[in-house]
Parts: C-alpha cells; sequence; structure tokens
C-alpha cells in the first residue's frame, strides 16, 4: 500500500521573506499510521497543514500525498485532491451554522463523487454512513437533526471528526482541534479520533502545541519556532 | 447544483438581511417598471383618443390649449367660434364633415359636451374605430343626453333616468339648471377615452339652458320653462371647437391656412397628430427626467446590494475557509458569491414585476376615474425587457467584486482563517 505522506528537503518562504518559514529534511508516513506534529507558535504549523492541503506550495522540494507528486500539479488539481482524499479538522467552528449536525457530515460526499461513491459502498445510503459516522464519534443520535449551535464544543469538535472520516480519507488532517476543550473532553476526542482513524485506515496529521497528546501517535515530528531555528542555524556556523 | 444550494442555504440563514436587500433591489426596479408603464399607457391613451379627424379649430388659442380642452377635456377655452364663422367653414368645400363641441357645463363633475348627431357618426377613437351603443339611441329631441360609459357606470344611470346640468365645471355647483332636466336615452360602450367620462346633448340643449342667462348668471326675475323655450329659436350663438373632416388628407394644410388666415374672426386650425408631438415634445423632458431617476434609484439599489455582499464578507471567513478544506476552490468561492449577487439581481426582478403588478392592479380603477388613463397589467415594453435582462446580467457580473475579495481573502487565509 501507498504512503500516506512523504516529504523530500521541503522549504516555505513567504514571499519577500528572507528566513524559511518552514524546512523539513525528509518525513515519511505509512498508509494508515498516525504522525503528531508539536511545535510553539510560529513555528510553521499552520503553513505545514496548509501545504498538506494542496493550499500552499512549497518554495523548494516535493510533497507526496498518497504517491501523488501534491506540490507540483496544478491548484484546480490539488483542489479536487483535498476533496476527494484528504479529511480536514479545524481549531474550531468546523461546522456550516445553516446545516443541520447529519448535513454537515455529508457535505464532503455532496462535493466530491470519489467519497460519495467510498461511502455509498460502505452503507446503503449517505445518511447511514453519516449516522455510521456519527455513532462512531458518540454523538447521540437525538443530536443528527439539530442545527449546530445546539451542540456543545467538543460534540462540535466530534462531528468534525465525523465529517473528516466521511466517504473513507486516506488522511486526515487536524488543526489543534482540542485547543478550545476541557481536559476531560480531550481525552475522550484523542480516543475516538485516533481510534476511528486507525479502524477506518485513515493516516493522521495532527498539529498542536500540547506535548502531552503525544502518546496517542505514532511518530512525532517537532517543529521548531523561526527564532529558534535562526539560533541554531547561526551556532552551526 | 450541489453549490446553489449551499449558496441559497447560506443566504436562508442571513435571511433579514437578504430579505430586506431583496426588497430594496425590488422596490428600485418596481419604480422603474411603474414609470415605464404610466408613461407608455398615458402615450397610449392620449394618441387613442381622437382618429379620423384632419383638423380641429377653436378661436384665437395655443395650439396646445386648443387641442388639451377639446379633445381631453382639460382645461377651459378662452374664446369661441360664432356660429357664423362655423356655418362658413361648414360651407367650404374641401370639407367633408364637421362636429361642432359646446363645452362649459358639468354633471357631478363629468363634462357635458352640446354637439350634433354628427358627433356619433364621424367621431373615431383608437384606430379608426366608431362610437357604438351599449343600449339606447343617439339624442333627438333638446332635453335628450347620452352618456359615456363610465358616467352612467359610476353614477348608476339607466335610460329613461333624468338628470340636472350644472353650469360651470367642477364637482360641486350651487347653480344649477334645475329648470331644465334632461333624459337619458343612449348609454355609449366603453372607448378607454375621455369620452367615457362625458354627457352628450345636443346644442339646443345648451342654447336652452341658457336662455334665460347671461354672461354667466342667471337674470333675475326672468326665467323660461323648459316647455316654453323648446318653442324660441334655439340656435347657438357660438360653439367652443369644431372638429373637421377633410374630403381629402391633401387639402388638409390649405385648409388650415385658411382658417388660420380668416379675417372675420380670429381663428385657430390645428391637426391633431402634429400638435400631440408637441406635447410629448413637452412632456419627453419631464419622462426623461423621471426615467433617469428611477434608473439611478435602480443603480443605488445595485450599488447598495454589492455594499451588504461586501460587508457580510468578513464574517462568511470561516465559511469560506470551510469550504475551501472541504475541496472548494477559490473559483468555486468567487462563483459563490457571484451566484448569490446574481439570485439577488433576478429574484428581486420577480419581486419587482409582481410589486409592479399589485401596483398597477391597485391604483388602475382610481387612475382610470381620475385621469381617464387604463393602466395596463402587460409585460414590460421590449426596450425595458432589454435593460431588465442587462440588469440582471449586471448583477451576476457586480458579485465579481466581492467574488474577487473573497477569492484573495481565501488564497490569503488557507486553511488558517481564524476569525
Amino acid at each position: 500500500m501507498a504512503d500516506a505522506l512523504s516529504i523530500e528537503s521541503l522549504a516555505f518562504r513567504w514571499p519577500k521573506q528572507q528566513h524559511n518559514t518552514l524546512s523539513i529534511d525528509s518525513l515519511l508516513l505509512p498508509a494508515g499510521s498516525s504522525l503528531f506534529v508539536r511545535g510553539p507558535s510560529g513555528s510553521g504549523k499552520s503553513t505545514l497543514l496548509n501545504l498538506l492541503a494542496g493550499v500552499l506550495v512549497p518554495t523548494e522540494g516535493l510533497i507526496r500525498v498518497l504517491d501523488q507528486p501534491l506540490s507540483q500539479q496544478s491548484g484546480k488539481a490539488r483542489d479536487r485532491f483535498r476533496a476527494d482524499h484528504i479529511g480536514y479538522i479545524f481549531q474550531q467552528f468546523n461546522l456550516l451554522p445553516y446545516l443541520s449536525v447529519i448535513d454537515n457530515v455529508m457535505l464532503p460526499c455532496r462535493l466530491s463523487r470519489r467519497r460519495l461513491e467510498k461511502a455509498l459502498s460502505e452503507a446503503e445510503s449517505l445518511t447511514a454512513a453519516a449516522a455510521d459516522r456519527l455513532s462512531r464519534l458518540n454523538i447521540p443520535e437525538s443530536l443528527w437533526q439539530q442545527r449546530v449551535s445546539a451542540l456543545s464544543v467538543g460534540q462540535q469538535q466530534r462531528v468534525a471528526a465525523a465529517r473528516g472520516l466521511m466517504g473513507l480519507p486516506e488522511l486526515v488532517i487536524a488543526d489543534e482541534p482540542t485547543s478550545a476543550l476541557d481536559q476531560d473532553n480531550v481525552d475522550n476526542f484523542m480516543d475516538v479520533l485516533t481510534g476511528q482513524c486507525q479502524a477506518l485506515g485513515s493516516a493522521l496529521v495532527f498539529v498542536s502545541h500540547d506535548r502531552h497528546l503525544a502518546r496517542w501517535f505514532d511518530q512525532e515530528l517537532v517543529l521548531e519556532s523561526e527564532a529558534q531555528a535562526q539560533n541554531k542555524s547561526e551556532s552551526v556556523s | 447544483m450541489n453549490w446553489i444550494r449551499l449558496a441559497l442555504a447560506s443566504l436562508w440563514n442571513r435571511r433579514i438581511t437578504a430579505l430586506l436587500t431583496l426588497g430594496m433591489v425590488a422596490l428600485s426596479l418596481s419604480l422603474l417598471l411603474t414609470v415605464d408603464r404610466v408613461r407608455e399607457d398615458t402615450r397610449a391613451s392620449f394618441s387613442n383618443t381622437l382618429s379620423g379627424t384632419d383638423l380641429i379649430v377653436g378661436g384665437r388659442t395655443g395650439s396646445l390649449n386648443l387641442l388639451l380642452y377639446s379633445v381631453f377635456r382639460i382645461g377651459n377655452a378662452t374664446n369661441n367660434i360664432s356660429w357664423e364663422s362655423y356655418a362658413d367653414l361648414r360651407r367650404n368645400s374641401a370639407v367633408a364633415w364637421t362636429v361642432p363641441l359646446s363645452l362649459g357645463d358639468s354633471h357631478r363633475g363629468y363634462r357635458v359636451i352640446g354637439t350634433t348627431t354628427d358627433y356619433f357618426d364621424h367621431y373615431q377613437y383608437g384606430r379608426n374605430q366608431p362610437l357604438s351603443f351599449h343600449s339606447g339611441v343617439p339624442f333627438d329631441d333638446v332635453y335628450d343626453v347620452v352618456l359615456g360609459s363610465e358616467v352612467a357606470q359610476a353614477l348608476d344611470y339607466e335610460l329613461g333616468d333624468a338628470l340636472v346640468v350644472a353650469h360651470g365645471l367642477g364637482t360641486t355647483s350651487f347653480e344649477n339648471h334645475d329648470d331644465k332636466p334632461f333624459t337619458v336615452v343612449g348609454i355609449l360602450n366603453p372607448t378607454g377615452t375621455p369620452l367615457d367620462r362625458s354627457l352628450h346633448v345636443p346644442l339646443e340643449g345648451i342654447t336652452a339652458m341658457h336662455v334665460d342667462w347671461q354672461r354667466g348668471v342667471k337674470l333675475p326675475g326672468y326665467s323660461v320653462s323648459a316647455e316654453e323655450a323648446r318653442t324660441m329659436d334655439l340656435s347657438p350663438d357660438s360653439v367652443t371647437a369644431v372638429l373637421v373632416g377633410m374630403k381629402s388628407r391633401v387639402q388638409t394644410f390649405a385648409f388650415q391656412r385658411l382658417i388660420n388666415q380668416y379675417r372675420a374672426e380670429p381663428l385657430s386650425a390645428i391637426i391633431p397628430g402634429a400638435t400631440l408631438q408637441e406635447l410629448w415634445q413637452l412632456i419627453g423632458i419631464a419622462e426623461n427626467a423621471l426615467i433617469a431617476v428611477s434608473f439611478m434609484v435602480v443603480v443605488t439599489g445595485l450599488l447598495g446590494m454589492v455594499t451588504v455582499i461586501l460587508a457580510g464578507l468578513n464574517e462568511r471567513r470561516r465559511e469560506i475557509a470551510i469550504l475551501r478544506a472541504l475541496g472548494a476552490r477559490p473559483g468555486h468561492i468567487l462563483g459563490l458569491l457571484m451566484l448569490e449577487s446574481g439570485f439577488y439581481g433576478l429574484a428581486g426582478l420577480v419581486a419587482g414585476l409582481l410589486l409592479h403588478w399589485s401596483l398597477i392592479a391597485l391604483a388602475s380603477p382610481w387612475v382610470q376615474a381620475g385621469y381617464g388613463i387604463e393602466l395596463s397589467l402587460t409585460l414590460p415594453s421590449p426596450t425595458l425587457l432589454v435593460v431588465l435582462s442587462g440588469f440582471v446580467v449586471l448583477a451576476f457580473l457586480a458579485g465579481l467584486l466581492p467574488g474577487w475579495k473573497a477569492y484573495r481573502q481565501s488564497l490569503s487565509d488557507g486553511l488558517t482563517a481564524t476569525t
């Protein structure tokens, strides 16, 4: 089976800036396994996520996602690829307030034919597939038809995870999804997210500044802040 | 298809703002539609009032004034034509027919016209349509009256009813010719012209009403009963205006010159169509100003709509980031906003049309009664339809501005918008 992710001598620099915001020599994430990316703010975590999702392209180097050289594809192809293969979970406010909980979960399949077909291959209907994801993430059935505003933050994040796993994406990217949760909810969320990614065979890239979360993951990547990186390179030279 | 559903759901989520914006667009469009409809229908109504008449002759006066008071019952005559001059012009060999009109009296706000039975034979409106009777016959006796359709309907008159003519114009008059009542002998079919709001009596009837009057006042201590008046000579001294039909149209201009240079008495002759053109030129200025204002209101509505979308954009950064994460291309975001602004344009047009039609339906009876103009419930004129489709296209294109801003925003925010 293909690797979920491979990175070779990646560097990203915003236009008109002298220093790299982010540089990674090499990284390999096998299919279905999980990666914890840790670093302080300003260390390029968000940049990395945008690169992996194909919203940004690296200044140098190569990113392969599912063996596809994502960094060399056109913007349109990268957007298509994201729709088809990547589930994305934000820090907060993941859900569209004007759709019901279950409609939010079905959204990826509405926007990607590939994910719709995959969802239909595992369940009888799209609604059944969404119901499966919601129950896997412990969302009580009474909430499914509710408006998003009726949910607690912890529930919203789990619905977002359910949406991220809809239609069996090969890669799930989570951008500090636990930062707004209290400790009990964090543990609960981490348990179901990592558990279900494993159960459904999706690789997981999870970004956080909280080192305690590392225990849920197969691999860990530590990013340094720009200042640290500079200090280091200066002391070497 | 899914994008349209999402755009609509998103719009529904902001429905109060959306509804107000839609109302703004609809109101601005209905103003334009209504102004244009009133303009079209006023023109049509004026042009349809008289046809088949080659010349209108009256006492020396402005040509517009003569047209307005003789045909449209607007304003008053300043001078009359003496009966001798009228007889003289009727004798001219180029003249095919004449219809004398004597104005100045009224019945409950409706004008009374003294004329001859030639009126019913020669008066034409619209596209050379002659008058026709809904019931009854033309007047024959001195005290017979023929009603326009609206007079009969509004005042609930039937054949055989008696009515009294008031001296002068206006809805209420202290001076009535109540000693000489008239009998309804005929009711005309509707014509959609000021004629519907007129009462027609023989010239002799007008004279009979005024035999015991002098210079607009009833002579004190002298009264002539209706029956006594019959025995007197009732041929009129003067008439207010004369409609003239020529034997050949070619002679119209020569005859008009002849009348304008008439030596015995200062007279004016006008060609109705040409004078109507003068009227359009005059009214055209006001019309154009109104249309220009309506257009500006429509543009204001469009600008307001773009402002609303632009102002809401910041609050929607989250929504846009979520859609991007789900695979929306920046182009999708641009399209989504164009769809929204186009929706405002299209739905605004539909709502504007409905509003316009209900306005016309509401105002139509009132305008018909007050001004004799029939407002029609129809589609906008072809020219306006082109303008309206242009508006819808423009509404879609107007979405480019917020769309472009959202496009740039979504590129710079990527998936990490924090608002």
